[in-house]
């Protein structure tokens, strides 16, 4: 049986420390190739099973050799390295592989509630949030557990509760609200934590 | 456009792919990132779709073709992760549930006893080898023998654990694949 060329690069693929195109090359080698294929997945299940197990699939560890000579002295070479990297200027940081578009933001911007939370002497009359800045409309969900109680949209930073809903509200539920602020075009500002109250305790 | 009895074939050796294909999107997803499944079955969905539209014209081998959607299809995943639609009210976990987590608890106690059952020379291998993630030419060096030795013993170590744990334990290889 003739050994494919490519199987001297399945150690370094597994390791990752083929440059992206040789990476791209193999990727595409093995899946033309059944036999490097079988190789790689099979040394790639257990090496990530090794890294998921760690030391703890080694019971009883690798007994140290003596350490050779020219160790000690590729350790004083590697530590001159070591010292004379630490003067260089540190490695500007590679910049972010994807970028945003119009109509996409990076989570985080939040919406500040003011109440209610945490624990209620009776069903609260309002849930109220900090206003945000070219918010047209707010959209407000109130869950229990798996179940959706309420969902409303209003313009205001805040809103009542109608009367039929606080009567469902039982004494010892917990509950759980969230409010998103919407653009008057749609798109989404912000929105906040899922914040939970619980009535009657 | 390839159509009657060679589109039906394409179709069928299609669906010998999962594995490669399972195999590739795992290892980029992270192993034990439980999207992988859903991954997978999107790229062959799409493949098949793209055969049935004529889209894939014998130009390439198949496999190259499927590489290329899993290539994209992975790009895009990665991509959704790196920024938020503002739609999305709560982002999936990535991080692995209940199942994969006692599935690798399994996973470590079985290859624990797999190692045991080697004798200390390919134990010492396969520590620096597949723990450690040395390289042969590495892991000669921090044992103390010739790269030859060190995959003569890794290569006689691997087939040794193949064996003790058996083809649940590679998911990816298997009769189909050879």
């Amino acid at each position: 049986m003739t050994r494919c060329r490519f199987e001297d690069e399945i150690e370094a693929y597994l390791r990752g420390s083929l440059d992206p195109e040789g990476e791209d090359r193999f990727e595409e080698h093995y899946f033309n190739c059944p036999s490097c294929f079988r190789l790689t997945a099979e040394r790639g299940a257990l090496r990530e099973a090794f890294k998921a197990g760690g030391e703890k699939a080694f019971p009883a560890r690798p007994r140290p050799r003596p350490v050779p000579g020219w160790v000690y002295g590729a350790a004083a070479a590697a530590s001159l390295i070591a010292a004379v990297l630490l003067f260089l200027p540190p490695p500007r940081p590679k910049p972010l592989p994807f970028t945003f578009s119009g109509d996409e933001t990076v989570r985080g911007a939040g919406i500040a509630v003011v109440e209610p939370r945490g624990s209620l002497p009776a069903p609260p009359g309002r849930l109220a949030w900090e206003p945000v800045p070219n918010a047209a409309r707010y959209e407000v969900v109130l869950t229990s557990g798996q179940e959706t109680l309420w969902t409303t949209e209003t313009k205001d930073p805040e809103v009542g509760l109608p009367p039929d809903l606080k009567a469902r509200l039982q004494e010892g539920g917990v509950y759980l609200w969230r409010v998103r602020a919407f653009a008057a075009e749609g798109r989404m500002l912000a929105f906040s934590e899922k914040t939970s109250f619980t009535v009657g305790r | 456009m390839i159509r009657g009895d060679d589109a039906e074939k394409l179709l069928q050796a299609t669906a010998q792919f999962r594995r490669v294909v399972g195999f590739k999107v795992r290892r980029s997803l992270g192993w034990w990132n439980p999207d992988w499944e859903d991954l997978t079955n999107d790229i062959l969905a799409l493949a098949v779709a793209k055969i049935q539209a004529g889209e894939f014209r014998g130009e390439s081998s198949l496999g190259t073709f499927i590489y290329s959607l899993t290539r994209n299809l992975v790009a895009d995943y990665f991509r959704d992760k790196s920024r938020v639609f503002l739609q999305a009210l709560d982002p999936p976990s990535p991080l692995p549930g209940p199942e994969e987590r006692t599935q690798k608890e399994e996973e470590i106690l079985r290859l624990e006893a797999a190692v045991r059952k080697l004798k200390p020379k390919y134990r010492e291998v396969v520590y620096h080898y597949l723990l450690k993630g040395l390289s042969r030419e590495e892991t000669a060096r921090a044992l103390g023998l010739t790269v030859a030795q060190v995959s003569d013993r890794a290569n006689y170590a691997l087939k040794l654990l193949r064996r003790s744990l058996g083809s649940k334990f590679f998911p990816f290889t298997g009769p189909g694949n050879d």
